[in-house]
């Protein structure tokens, strides 16, 4: 009996130790971290350079008063030459620990909490309720408000609310409005995002990063913002180059001419004989010519041959083979109502902001309303650029590789050359000086800089989104399946002539909006130097280092290609070599770039993640 | 009627006469093998159904329909559905990317999850392998991929170029009874190109012969495979 009471004793013992091993290997699993560390590695390897960037900026004094600008172009090979600064850093240890740097740290270590918090979530997707999930999104989403609201109430003299001048109103009714919208959109877009984990995690760490780009630079100077707008533009650049050579695998060597038509079109469109702030007056003439036939007119066009596509949907056999070229891009869209939709609210969008203004005129009270050039211009840049791009990809549809390579070198040349010799309608070498920024009068200089660095920021997101969106769509899928294989990908039903204008057309808009940003951002003006085949190689070289196809990488890139130069100023002549070194040994330890997209297996780990939440 | 018909077909390659004059056709359900030595244009005259070399003369009509003046990406809309020769798979997607690929025309999206299972239940190798890239896999398991996105595309005809080259007689053998579970039990119809004449005659109903750019036999399947002329020349002699 008691050898029979023994056993029985020891077997309870035996469940119990098996069920405290079966809790605890069930915790370790909980606790398994190898893909979120890797992931979180991932992360920390793009924010850092972007953090390290900032600190260094936040500590650089500059002395110079003035907008660099002014002087830029008057020397050659402006865009990465800046004035040479560096006889007047400061740069003493005490000045890298001071209230902008500890700012930044704390901003860092937000992120760094917030990827913590994201890994938490979605290690444990299936276990935590969907609201926990959403209501994180959107403690982010407040904790974001809550420093955009706080930076707008503070004085004008800090610099803080950005009295971009869109519709002629004040700084601050505009920043209340662009908060509301703000505050809208991500509502959504938080509903939206938490349907793939993914997307959870993307706009999670949007959201934080555009809180640090929130908090930043609220003490830069001119220098700094001067250059954190030029790498801001270069990082549009290099998205949509991103798309051309990274997405569909075009080797397009002129990329340059598309970012000059952008700026340009700026120029162009700007009132004449302005001062070197926006008198806020009309669009010029020629600008209303531009607008209607390249924003209007195709739009038009385009909704009416997607009308003809949608009411004759069905069997598309019976069909004989569209004959324009619009009727034949619609059916790439036939999937797509998230760019549709896009695409049908901008159009709306301007047709509102034209039917009020004409209510208005007609009611007499304009003086209020004015409607800057600024917006126009914004879309007939994207138009401009996205439709020299579709002039371009016409003749070069069947060249691949290093013909194609030699003929949009050739564009690139034409383009870059016209800039310098049509003196009468680009200026000639002497540029297009004395350009309007987009923010009201009288404001100050800085300010004003500042600004146009946050309209760059919302443009950046935007087109970061437009990107992401691209990739995962079908149309992405049929662009990396071309530059994959292009016989197989034509046998499998993709139209090569419609994504290789496509991808054209769209990577040449995004740069098109950075060249017009770039324009906005320089009252000095802009010159033929800055467009030259130089700037085309390193939007390359910024895609290739980057890792090609990678949002984050194009990110680090642009900094490292762009930002770096600058930080190197302090090792004075050497630093060209330097640079070049970094370069060569970035390359060597890190082949497939910084920030190549994700390796298959952490696919594979997001994927099955998904599978779980859609049976939860 | 015929599924799909080719009348007096011909193609060039430049100067290349490569097809001079091909007739021939495949009823709705049957398998049918193009046989033939090495550059007598079996892989141009799918092609040239496909709309990659389009035909200089002659017409290529399907069911009802003149397919001839049609653009590739429209034919394969149209159900025609080609798994070209030598394994040519997006090596830098994965897997399942791949065989999404072959859905690209389609939109009904329960079909197109539907097949998805389907394809992995006949290549169990590939749902193992699903997130890895395309690539990376062994020859074999390219072509089991290749076939699976062709399926993927919900063939009305599926054109499949020399699906058993370079496999290990193991792999020949299930590969071929792939094509005939998918004639047999999912009635799709196959024009199949073989090297492998022997045993793509055993798996087809009727078959041709190829040379030069020339049709110059049309028989049915057994009497193709018992002919010695044909023995000789194309099944080792033997
Ligand atoms: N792209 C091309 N350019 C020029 N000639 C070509 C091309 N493709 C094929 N040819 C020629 O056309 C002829 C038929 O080629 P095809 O590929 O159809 O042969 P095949 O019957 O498939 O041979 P194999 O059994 O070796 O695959 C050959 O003489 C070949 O050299
Ligand atoms: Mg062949």
């Amino acid at each position: 009996m008691l050898t029979l009471g023994g056993a029985a004793q020891k077997a309870a013992e035996r469940a119990d130790f098996a069920r405290w091993r079966q809790t605890s290997a069930n915790l370790l699993k909980q606790l398994k971290l190898d893909y979120p560390l890797a992931e979180l590695r991932h992360w920390t390897v793009l924010l850092l350079p972007l953090f390290l960037f900032l600190l260094f900026w936040s500590s650089v004094s500059q002395p110079v008063s003035g907008g660099i600008f002014d002087t830029l172009g008057t020397e050659s090979g402006a865009e990465l030459h800046l004035v040479d600064l560096n006889s007047t850093f400061n740069l003493t240890s005490s000045s890298l620990v001071n209230a902008r740097s500890l700012q930044l740290i704390l901003a860092f270590s937000m992120v760094i909490a917030g990827i913590f918090a994201v890994q938490g979530t979605r290690q444990n997707f299936s276990r935590y309720p969907y609201v926990l999930r959403v209501g994180l999104i959107y403690l982010f989403i407040l904790i974001w408000l809550g420093v955009a609201a706080w930076r707008v109430t503070l004085s004008d003299e800090q610099f803080i609310a950005p009295s971009i001048d869109f519709l002629g109103w004040e700084s601050q009714e505009w920043s209340i409005v662009a908060l509301i919208c703000i505050a809208l959109g991500m509502f959504f877009y938080g509903l939206l995002s938490n349907r793939n984990p993914r997307n959870f995690e993307f706009s999670l760490v949007l959201i934080m990063v555009s809180g640090l780009v929130m908090l930043a630079p609220l003490n830069m100077d001119q220098y700094q913002t001067n250059v954190s707008t030029l790498v801001a533009v270069w990082i549009m650049f290099g998205l949509g180059m991103n798309i051309v050579v990274g997405y569909a695998g075009l080797l397009d060597l002129g990329y340059v001419a598309f970012l000059a038509i952008g700026a340009y079109t700026y120029a162009f469109l700007s009132p004449i004989n302005t001062q070197a702030k926006l008198n806020r007056t009309e669009l010029n003439d020629l600008g209303w010519a531009i607008y209607i036939g390249l924003v209007v007119v195709p739009l038009v066009v385009f909704g009416a041959s997607l009308a003809w596509h949608r009411l004759g949907r069905g069997n598309t056999s019976n069909r004989p083979a569209a004959t324009s070229a619009l009727k034949r891009l619609a059916p790439l869209w036939k999937n797509q109502p998230p760019l549709l939709v896009t695409l049908a609210l901008i159009g709306v969008a301007v047709g509102a902001t034209f039917l009020v203004r004409a209510v208005l005129e007609a009611s007499g009270q304009l003086e209020v309303w004015q409607f800057s050039p600024f917006l126009v211009s914004l879309f007939v840049a994207m138009f401009a650029a996205a439709f020299a791009g579709f002039v371009l990809g016409v003749p070069v549809l069947r060249l691949r590789g290093d013909y194609l390579a030699i003929v949009t070198l050739g564009f690139g040349e034409i383009i870059s050359l016209s800039l310098r010799n049509l003196s009468n309608i680009t200026g000639g070498p002497s540029g297009a000086v004395r350009l309007p920024q987009p923010v009201a009068d009288d404001t100050p200089a800085l300010t004003a800089s500042l600004a146009v660095l946050y309209l760059n920021v919302v443009f950046i997101l935007l087109i970061i989104l437009l990107a992401n969106r691209l990739r995962n769509s079908r149309i992405g899928l049929a662009w990396l399946a071309m530059r994959s294989d292009e016989d197989i990908a034509q046998s499998m039903g993709i139209n090569l002539v419609n994504a290789k204008l496509l991808a054209f057309s769209i990577g040449a808009g995004f740069a098109g909006v950075a060249g017009m940003l770039l324009a906005a951002n320089q009252p000095g003006g802009i010159f033929p130097e800055s467009f030259t085949l130089q700037q085309s190689i390193n939007v390359l070289a910024l895609v290739i280092i980057g890792g090609m196809g990678s949002i984050p990488g194009v990110i680090i890139g642009a900094i490292v290609l762009v930002g770096l130069p600058e930080i190197l100023r302090p090792v004075q002549e050497y630093r060209i070599m330097a640079f070049g070194l970094l370069l060569v040994v970035t390359m060597v330890v890190r082949p497939s770039g910084l920030l190549p997209t994700p390796p298959p297996a952490l696919e594979a780990e997001a994927q099955n993640l998904y599978q779980s939440r859609r049976e939860e | 009627m015929s599924l799909l018909e080719l009348r007096n077909v011909h193609t060039f390659y430049g100067k290349i006469h490569a097809l001079k004059g091909i007739s021939l056709r495949v009823e709705e359900g049957e398998v049918v093998t193009l046989i033939g030595s090495n550059g007598a244009g079996k892989s141009t005259t799918l092609k040239t159904i496909s709309g990659i070399t389009p035909a200089a003369e002659g017409n290529i009509i399907l069911g009802k329909q003149e397919i001839t003046q049609l653009k590739p990406d429209q034919i394969v809309g149209l159900g025609v559905i080609q798994s070209p020769e030598g394994r040519r798979i997006f090596g830098r997607l994965t897997v399942r990317e791949n065989l999404e690929m072959g859905a690209f025309t389609r939109d009904d999206k329960a079909g197109i999850a539907q097949d998805l299972e389907y394809v992995f239940g006949l290549f169990p190798r590939l749902k193992e392998r699903e997130n890895q890239h395309g690539g990376t896999l062994s020859g074999g398991e390219q072509q089991m991929l290749a076939m699976g996105r062709a399926l993927m595309a919900k063939p009305r005809i599926l054109l499949l170029d020399e699906p058993s080259m370079g496999l290990a007689p193991l792999l020949v053998k299930s590969i071929f009874e792939i094509i005939k579970y998918l004639n047999e039990e999912r009635h799709t119809t196959i024009l199949l190109v073989e090297q492998n004449a022997n045993v793509a005659l055993q798996v087809a109903q009727r078959g041709y012969v190829l040379q030069s750019g020339h049709i110059i036999i049309a028989d049915d399947a057994e009497v193709l495979a018992a002919d010695p002329s044909i023995r000789e020349a194309y099944l080792g002699g033997h």
